[in-house]
């Protein structure tokens, strides 16, 4: 009894002191798994590096201030802080710098590359005039580690919902490319 | 390939600039960095029930002060009340200090109505706005009126009349005022004097 009642009085100090450094290594653990994945849903958002980087870490200050303590899915409880953070940052000025995308490097000749970028960022500018009720689950379904129950849960929206945005923004965009095409040609 | 199939391929195309967006190198360590740079929450939390338990301590001897207080404060309340009843029974005693006081008392005084009642609102305004002090109840005890001090009472009540009559009725009291007559300068010095 004695022995037990030695081994339950833990100084306070030692305690907090093992909080700490478990929460250190939880943090650390939690941005070295998702910090590019946090970082994709701003940037979906946001399409600026510099302000989606500014995102992902407030949410990481966030995570570090409240703790990831009662959360049952991380990554969509990240990803919903982001897209929040990202949402609300967008109302500012835009940052929109479409100089500073880092598109996959691909065998094209110049010519080519020329044709694909004016055409990509043609699509890009689509987007953006897309409704955020479009535009949202559209961008979002382009990440992969986003499921349409994930994002159903970050937009409040029914999970069929979020498919039948994405299916209507697509339609919309084809139209509006198959006509910028026609009066281009 | 189709028109609608070079669409859906750049459709894709743009959107594969979202699934492949990739942050500038060393975003983790500047996100640790920045973390690190934080001040930890823990003093915060402490804080946080430090405050709450001093201010349930507040609360506590709020309510234990309160709790003794209204034990004692039904006391003094029926102190007020029996010291104001005391002073409304004693109102002639202190009637006339007062009534000096104020022309319309003085008035009454002289028409020689009303006085006594008059006295024992203004005593007991008087005693309402004075903050009651303890022991009051006990001094001075009121002293119990006699069997002919009712009767004049009653006789003053019903018939004011006959006792001012009486101050006039021929069968008063007539005292003859003292004359001292000076020494008669006549008399001789007392003896043993030569």
């Amino acid at each position: 009894m004695a022995a037990n009642s030695a081994i339950l009085r833990i100084p306070q100090e030692t305690t907090l002191a093992l909080d700490v450094q478990r929460e250190t290594v939880e943090i650390e653990t939690a941005v070295r798994q998702h910090a590019r994945f946090v970082f994709k849903v701003a940037y979906g958002v946001l399409r600026n590096v510099h302000d989606a980087e500014d995102v992902a870490q407030e949410v990481f200050l966030r995570v570090h201030r409240d703790g990831t303590r009662g959360v049952r899915d991380v990554q969509a409880w990240l990803a919903t802080i982001a897209f929040r953070l990202a949402i609300d940052r967008k109302r500012r000025p835009e940052a929109l710098d479409l100089a500073e995308l880092e598109l996959t490097a691909r065998e094209v000749s110049a010519e080519q590359s020329t044709i694909a970028r004016q055409s990509v960022a043609r699509v890009h500018r689509l987007i953006a005039s897309l409704p955020d009720e479009l535009r949202y689950p559209l961008v979002l379904s382009a990440i992969e580690e986003l499921n349409s129950r994930q994002i159903a849960a970050m937009l409040s929206i029914p999970e069929s919902s979020v498919r039948g945005r994405i299916m209507r923004a697509r339609q919309l965009l084809k139209e509006k490319l198959a006509a910028v095409t026609e009066v281009k040609s | 390939m189709s028109h609608n199939d070079e669409v859906d391929r750049i459709l894709d195309q743009a959107l594969g600039e979202y699934r492949d967006a990739e942050p500038l190198r060393g975003i983790e360590d500047r996100i640790l960095r920045r973390v690190a740079g934080q001040p930890v929450e823990r003093p915060r939390r402490m804080a946080w029930i430090l405050a709450l338990a001093a201010a349930a301590a507040i609360v506590i001897a709020a309510l234990w002060l309160g709790v003794r207080n209204g034990g004692h404060s039904r006391p003094v309340a029926n102190h007020t009340t029996q010291s104001e009843q005391q002073a409304t029974a004693e109102a002639p005693q202190v009637e006339k200090p007062v009534a000096k006081s104020s022309a319309p008392a003085r008035a009454e005084a002289k028409a020689g109505t009303k006085v006594p009642a008059r006295a024992s609102v203004t005593t007991a305004h008087i005693a309402a706005s004075t903050p009651a002090k303890p022991g009051l109840a006990q001094f001075p005890a009121p002293a119990p009126l006699t069997g002919e001090e009712h009767a004049l009472l009653a006789v003053a009540r019903t018939h004011p009349d006959v006792l001012l009559g009486a101050a006039d009725s021929p069968d008063r009291l007539n005292i003859a005022p003292i004359e001292i007559k000076p020494l008669a300068p006549e008399a001789g010095p007392p003896q043993g004097e030569q």
